[in-house]
């Protein structure tokens, strides 16, 4: 063979064995980094390798059926934070034939049609990657037409309906103009400024029937030569509900049982499963947040290369050490905090998100985990402004017992709801509830302590907002005025 | 042992077994006055200033010298050698190029392969198989130009009409053709025939020249314009930050351009269409079988205009976006390329205005931004079919 094809051959070696690999990584396993078209949006960077969550259709399906396979996947993890938005634009809507003229202009039906992954020179705020006035496709004409609809709207242009504070595309919960009319009258600063369910949970009598002691413990006796984590838990609310050392070390294990089977089912250090078994509500409200979304049950697991292997009989044939370069690479269940897109401290970088991070696991601090334990992390003007504003002092007030509960407001207060359910009040663990649009917080938070104009303005004024309220807000939303109008007329 | 004729034919075969590009008339003309220089050694004609005399009329066993001999022979008129190299090189009813090879396929030198480049177009090659003689070609020329002593008068013929061919940097170094120059002087006008050879050359290229030069220098012109047009989109490209997508709901170009993915598919597939077709170009002249269709500098011009064809559809396709990942290897692998494309295509078109400005550029520096286009191509197959499969797989 000449030179020149000895040249040429080496070379369609060495492209095939590139398009093989490439091929491998798509259909087999292997770190798919490289094949990613562009940079994840902010929403769903921490799961960008687990492609199969939302790339569901089979390999080679048409492009409709990717799609719609596509589309579903949206559904599966946030159906149900938009029916509780309470939807102003849901997909069923869509659906009816009569809406078909629509379905050119904007296709309401497809979650892709407004967001679209891997596109970050378009991606806008709330991963919205059409342009911001798309409320023209669907309400500049005909019987839908705003400017007609509504006399306020005569003059209003389609580039502020979303941009100034008066609607939002699903959740217009605290935007709505029966809502607007019935809260336009409130004062800036409610009579009574009290987080209402705040108040009742930290108000509430804790019983002391099954409070624990130190000397009530269980646990092996070389367990306890370190008193620091002994006296954290007696003054916390695990001691107070009567949770003995075993209840997490040694789960399983009855309280009778001897020092032998005690010592031999006593672990150190407990996973997070043993804070899930008991805190069901905070773990799974914990998932469909950003802390913990990467635990989310619908997030697809990486490949198993033994399995994708056998379907091809390939599993005895392919070494170890290749099966091990084609494995997905084993994304940690825990997001790290140097893995945030948000300012954050330096020091804070190495953290792993758990229930340990904020929560002490004796100490069970949950004045720390409101304030302290967020702020050791996030370093944005937000959060660098907190403690300098009034929110901060109510908070200082309350936690130093020189005001009642409820009157202060820490980082959990708002972004971290209460919510109340048969009775029982417990924390969201998903920050989503109140985060994007900020107006999903006026109603479960604000209203609470403030009237809704002033909120309207405060969430309104990014400014104001870095400056974490420390202020007026120099922003005015005249959707109030509007809806105040339309009544009239 | 080989004869002077079949020596200068083989020298003209490059690795492939295809012919180095010599004007046709050339090519018959060394061919002839190396077909009669080889009568006369055999002493079947004699020459003088006046006219040229066949003295044994016999075969000789030899295709493509007894077509001659017997040309001549059949011919009562009294010619002079330059006027019998002038008649048979431009007779049609002998095919010397093609008797020539028929000579050296018996030999046992070379051997006759014909091909079907991509199974349609046939091509006919003749690749060397006994490289002893072709090796022994070169020594005898290379012995004959660097010794001072006296020549055999076939050594001399051979290396003199390899010179004419322009065959010697096939076998000597340009130091070393430029030291001998005084002897190759010397071997020209040993021999009659030889001499008359390289008149007849030198007057066809005169001719030849004046035709192509005007036509050449026009299609350098464009070649220039067109690389550098090129060059600066291509760099541009780079550069400049990417163009906008107007944040505005509602049907606009842009918008289609580079978000509508049945858009993009035609642009893409557009630019592979207009890439393979550029490929197909070179490789269809590197195998000489476009030349019936065009000269060599205007399918040039056509791969450079089709190498502009492709920035514009690459700016359809991306918009001076580099992309991510594997996406952005492949857009800088394509870029680079054509920098390198724009480069070889500014070298040639202006080669003459170099030599103006006082800078010589030789045929190897000239290849050199030719093979780093190429070298930089290697990878964008692999890359190219990768983007795609990402494309319709996610």
């Amino acid at each position: 063979m000449s030179k020149k094809s000895w040249f040429w051959g080496i070379w369609l070696f060495l492209s095939l064995i590139a398009i093989l690999t490439v091929v491998t990584w798509m259909t087999i396993g292997g770190n798919r980094q490289l094949l990613l078209v562009g940079q994840t949006t902010d929403a769903h960077h921490q799961i960008e390798l687990a492609c199969e969550t939302c790339h569901a259709a089979p390999i080679f399906a048409n492009a409709n059926t990717a799609v719609k396979a596509m589309n579903k996947t949206c559904r599966n993890c946030h159906d149900d934070e938009l029916e509780k938005a309470d939807d102003s634009h849901p997909r069923k809507k869509f659906r009816s034939p009569r809406m078909a003229a629509y379905w050119e202009k904007l296709d309401a039906r497809l979650c892709t049609s407004c967001h679209i992954e891997h596109r970050p020179e378009i991606t806008r705020e709330s991963a919205v990657t059409v342009a911001m006035n798309f409320c023209i496709a669907c309400h500049s004409e005909g019987d839908q037409d705003v400017r007609v609809i509504r006399a306020s709207h005569v003059e209003a242009t389609f580039d502020t309906c979303a941009s100034a504070g008066c609607h939002n595309y699903h959740d217009n919960r605290a935007l709505y103009s029966d809502f607007l009319v019935k809260h336009a009258k409130g004062a800036w600063l409610t009579k009574n400024p009290v987080h209402k369910l705040s108040a009742e949970l930290h108000g509430r009598e804790i019983s002391t029937e099954a409070k624990l002691t130190p000397n009530d413990v269980i646990a092996p006796q070389n367990s306890l030569t370190n008193r620091i984590p002994l006296n954290e838990w007696a003054v916390s609310g695990h001691a107070d509900s009567g949770i003995n050392c075993i209840h997490c070390h040694a789960p399983g294990v009855v309280e009778t049982a001897g020092q032998i089977e005690i010592e031999k089912n006593w672990t150190e250090k407990p996973t997070t499963q043993v804070c899930t078994d008991c805190h069901k509500n905070e773990a799974k409200t914990f998932q469909y947040g950003r802390h913990g979304m990467r635990q989310h049950l619908k997030i697809s697991n990486p490949r198993n290369i033994d399995q994708q292997l056998n379907k091809l009989g390939l599993e005895n044939v392919i070494p170890q050490s290749l099966k091990t370069w084609l494995s997905d690479p084993n994304v940690p269940w825990h997001m790290t905090v140097a893995e945030s897109r948000l300012p954050m401290h330096s020091q804070a970088t190495e953290r792993k998100l758990d229930c340990g991070t904020c929560h002490s696991p004796h100490r069970v601090d949950v004045e720390y985990a409101a304030v302290d334990a967020c702020l050791s992390c996030h370093n944005d003007l937000h959060s660098q402004a907190y403690q300098a504003s009034s929110h901060n002092k109510l908070w200082q007030a309350e936690t130093a017992g020189e005001a009642p509960p409820g009157t202060g407001v820490s980082c959990a207060t708002c972004h971290m709801s209460k919510v109340k359910r048969r009775g029982k009040i417990t924390t969201s663990h998903n920050q989503n509830d109140t985060l994007r649009p900020n107006e999903k917080m006026i109603r479960p938070v604000c209203l609470d302590c403030h009237g809704l104009e002033f909120s309207l303005n405060s969430l309104a004024d990014d400014d104001l907002v870095n400056r974490n309220f420390l202020g007026k807000p120099s922003h005015s939303v005249d959707s109030i005025k509007w809806a105040l109008q339309s009544e009239d007329e | 042992m080989l004869t002077i004729a079949e020596s200068i034919l083989l020298l003209l075969e490059d690795e492939d077994g295809i012919f180095i590009p010599t004007q046709s008339d050339t090519v018959n003309s060394v061919l002839v006055g190396a077909v009669l220089i080889d009568l006369a050694l055999m002493d079947r004609i004699d020459t003088d200033l006046e006219q040229l005399i066949v003295l044994d009329d016999a075969p000789t066993g030899n295709v493509l010298m007894d077509a001659i001999l017997s040309e001549i022979t059949a011919n009562s008129q009294t010619l002079d050698t330059l006027c019998w190299i002038e008649r048979l090189s431009s007779d049609q009813s002998i095919c010397i190029q093609e008797l020539a090879l028929t000579g050296l396929v018996q030999s046992g030198v070379i051997e006759q392969q014909d091909t079907k480049f991509l199974w349609h177009i046939r091509s006919r090659t003749y690749p060397t198989i006994d490289f002893d003689s072709k090796d022994k070609i070169k020594q005898r020329i290379r012995d004959v130009v660097l010794a001072d002593d006296v020549p055999l008068l076939e050594d001399a013929a051979t290396a003199c009409l390899a010179d004419a061919c322009g065959l010697l940097p096939e076998v000597l170094s340009d130091a070393e053709i430029k030291m001998r120059r005084a002897r190759l002087q010397i071997l020209r006008k040993l021999d009659l025939i030889g001499r008359e050879v390289i008149n007849r050359i030198a007057a066809i290229e005169r001719k030849a020249i004046m035709a192509t030069r005007m036509q050449t220098a026009r299609l350098q012109k464009w070649a220039l314009v067109l690389s550098l047009i090129g060059a600066l989109v291509a760099v541009a490209t780079l550069l400049i930050p990417r163009v906008p997508i107007p944040d505005h709901f509602g049907p606009n170009l842009y918008e289609r351009l580079w978000n509508d993915s049945i858009w993009q598919q035609w642009s893409g597939y557009l630019l592979i269409a207009f890439s393979l077709i550029g490929f197909l170009i070179v490789i269809l002249l590197k195998k000489r079988l476009l030349t019936r269709w065009g000269n060599y500098s205007a399918w040039q011009l056509a791969h450079v205009g089709l190498g502009m064809f492709c920035i514009f559809i690459l700016f359809i396709h991306t918009g001076f976006r580099l992309g991510d990942n594997l996406n952005a290897l492949l857009m800088v692998c394509y870029l680079v390329s054509l920098i390198f494309g724009t480069l070889t295509g500014i070298l040639i078109g202006g080669v003459a205005r170099l030599r103006k400005w006082g800078i010589g550029l030789t045929r190897k520096m000239r290849l050199v931004p030719a093979r780093l286009h190429i070298t930089v191509l290697l990878p964008l197959p692999a890359l190219l079919i990768a983007h795609v499969l990402i494309v319709y797989l996610y």
